[in-house]
């Protein structure tokens, strides 16, 4: 292990130390604050209840993944024809660089009437939300192909279909990456936030639902799961990425 | 003398450079012809258009009026026939060494086994040996310009089109990979068409130099080399390569001066 990683664990685990000895001694307020290691048995509670488990984390899981999912396919897709055509580029960029400047979770009530509540409007809030983050940094990957490796593929001669395949989508891979990740950190954000006011299960509507009952055992424990997934899935992506790059960075 | 028509000729090649408000004239009334074997160097003061010209001779660019011919065909896009070395860094950094070689087979769908055998004739040819699993960000500015030849002389183009290769590299390296170019050049039997700042390059590699004048860009002065070949680096000290680097430097002199008065004269 590298000396920085040890830096890293011993910031994050005296912090929960510090907490976990100031909640039990009774410094901070315990209408408010649960000890971590409660908060962790909490979670594995969650975990372990095959009812709760089925209700509320599954289709949360299976929102995020649709959500990504689709936001990748459309996200690409789109950053594609930004990137053939300078006029639809210019018509919509401005849109694109306001997308994320516009606090989007205050027209929820915009969402309900357009979409009713469920899983559905659930997903395609997801969708929308993080499917900006891939059509820009698409769109970017495609423009900043260098030129050279361009007139290099046209002195080969080289049709449309094996230019995009092998000059345009290697070079334009690392922008689309980010923008995959960002994607998916907007979908987690995107599918939970949603679930908080538009639907009746999923981990968001849990810790909801648990605060307004004053259940902070299983709020706490509901949060952590969001968390273990946003960890979880950044993991990957990041082993991913490492082995995707790691040749030629 | 020749008696086999010249592989490459340049007709009477006209660039005009168009924008809303006037009109640049980048290349006037270039013709050239070029004899299979030769290695020729295109040299002038900045500005006056080479790389507009080796463009058009690679079909990358169509002239406003005239034409390119190869072995009496006239260019309308990127030839078979023609590789071009570019100036700045062109090799993919998402491929090895071995990969970015055997591209140009791979496109033209030579079979794996085929082509990763003459790409490693390749690298080794031009001195990359133990590099081949090597991605680009682990190499010298020089070796991978030199990866960037191989890729090129590997597809066996009959002519090797090079906009300043050496460009980027400092003075000495240039030399040294110039000489290891001339080598490579003489073993393949390719046809060179170089464009230089270099007048040390450009009077090592050449059989025949080609000065441009400032802009509108033409032909000024072809010199033919003297020098007897094949060269190595040990040229470089004789009284024969003195005397060839004096003509070319006193014919682009003029120019420079010129090309320097109009821009002060303009500011």
């Amino acid at each position: 292990m590298k000396k920085e990683n040890v830096v890293q664990i011993l910031i994050v685990g005296s912090c929960l130390l510090i907490y976990e000895f100031a909640v039990r001694a009774g410094w901070l307020d315990a209408f408010t604050f649960i000890p971590f290691t409660e908060m962790i048995r909490s979670m594995f509670q969650c975990l372990g209840d095959p009812e709760f488990f089925w209700t509320h984390v599954w289709p949360t899981f299976i929102e995020i993944v649709i959500s990504f999912v689709g936001a990748a396919i459309l996200g690409v897709g789109t950053g594609l024809l930004l990137w053939r055509s300078d006029f639809l580029h210019y018509a919509f960029q401005p849109y694109l660089l306001l997308f994320y400047a516009v606090p989007f979770f205050a027209i929820y009530p915009i969402f309900i009437t357009l979409f009713g509540t469920g899983p559905v409007p659930v997903i395609m809030v997801g969708i929308l939300f993080s499917a900006p983050a891939v059509i820009s940094n698409t769109a970017i990957g495609f423009r900043e192909t260098r030129k050279v490796l361009i007139k290099y593929g046209q002195s080969l001669n080289l049709p449309f279909s094996k230019m995009l395949w092998y000059i345009y989508f290697p070079s334009a891979w690392p922008y689309i990456f980010s923008g995959l990740k960002l994607a998916t950190a907007y979908s987690i954000i995107g599918v939970v936030a949603t679930e908080f006011i538009l639907s009746a299960r999923g981990i968001g509507y849990s810790i909801s639902y648990a605060y307004n009952n004053f259940d902070l055992y299983s709020m706490y424990g509901a949060i952590m799961l969001v968390i273990v997934i946003s960890l979880l899935s950044n993991t990957v992506l990041g082993y991913i990425e490492n082995r995707l790059f790691r040749r030629h960075s | 003398m020749p008696l086999s028509a010249p592989l490459l000729v340049v007709e009477n090649v006209t660039k005009v450079y168009a924008s809303d408000s006037h009109e640049v004239v980048a290349l006037k009334d270039i013709s050239l012809s070029v004899e299979k074997g030769q290695f020729v160097s295109i040299v002038g003061p900045s500005g006056c258009g080479k790389t507009t010209l080796l463009e058009i001779l690679c079909g990358l660019r169509t002239p406003s009026s005239g034409a390119v011919k190869i072995k009496g065909e006239t260019v309308v896009g990127p030839h078979r026939s023609i590789g071009i070395v570019f100036q700045e860094e062109s090799t993919f950094p998402w491929r090895t060494v071995l990969e970015n070689v055997e591209f140009g087979l791979q496109m033209r769908g030579v079979g794996k086994a085929e082509r990763r055998e003459k790409a490693r004739q390749m690298i080794a040819m031009v001195g990359l040996s133990g590099f081949e699993d090597a991605y680009p960000y682990q190499l010298s500015g020089g070796m991978k310009q030199r990866v960037a030849i191989a890729r090129t002389l590997v597809t066996e183009p009959e002519i090797v089109v090079m906009d300043e290769p050496f460009g980027a590299l400092d003075e000495q390296t240039r030399l040294i990979l110039g000489g290891e170019l001339l080598k490579i050049v003489e073993q393949t039997k390719a046809t060179v068409v170089l464009v230089t700042h270099s007048i040390q390059e450009a009077a090592l590699l050449s059989d025949l130099i080609v000065v441009l004048s400032a802009r509108p860009g033409r032909i000024k002065e072809l010199i033919r080399s003297p020098l007897p070949k094949p060269r190595d680096a040990a040229i470089l000290t004789t009284s024969e390569f003195a005397g060839i680097t004096q003509r070319i430097w006193s014919s682009l002199e003029e120019e420079a001066l010129m090309f320097g008065k109009v821009n002060a004269e303009r500011s």
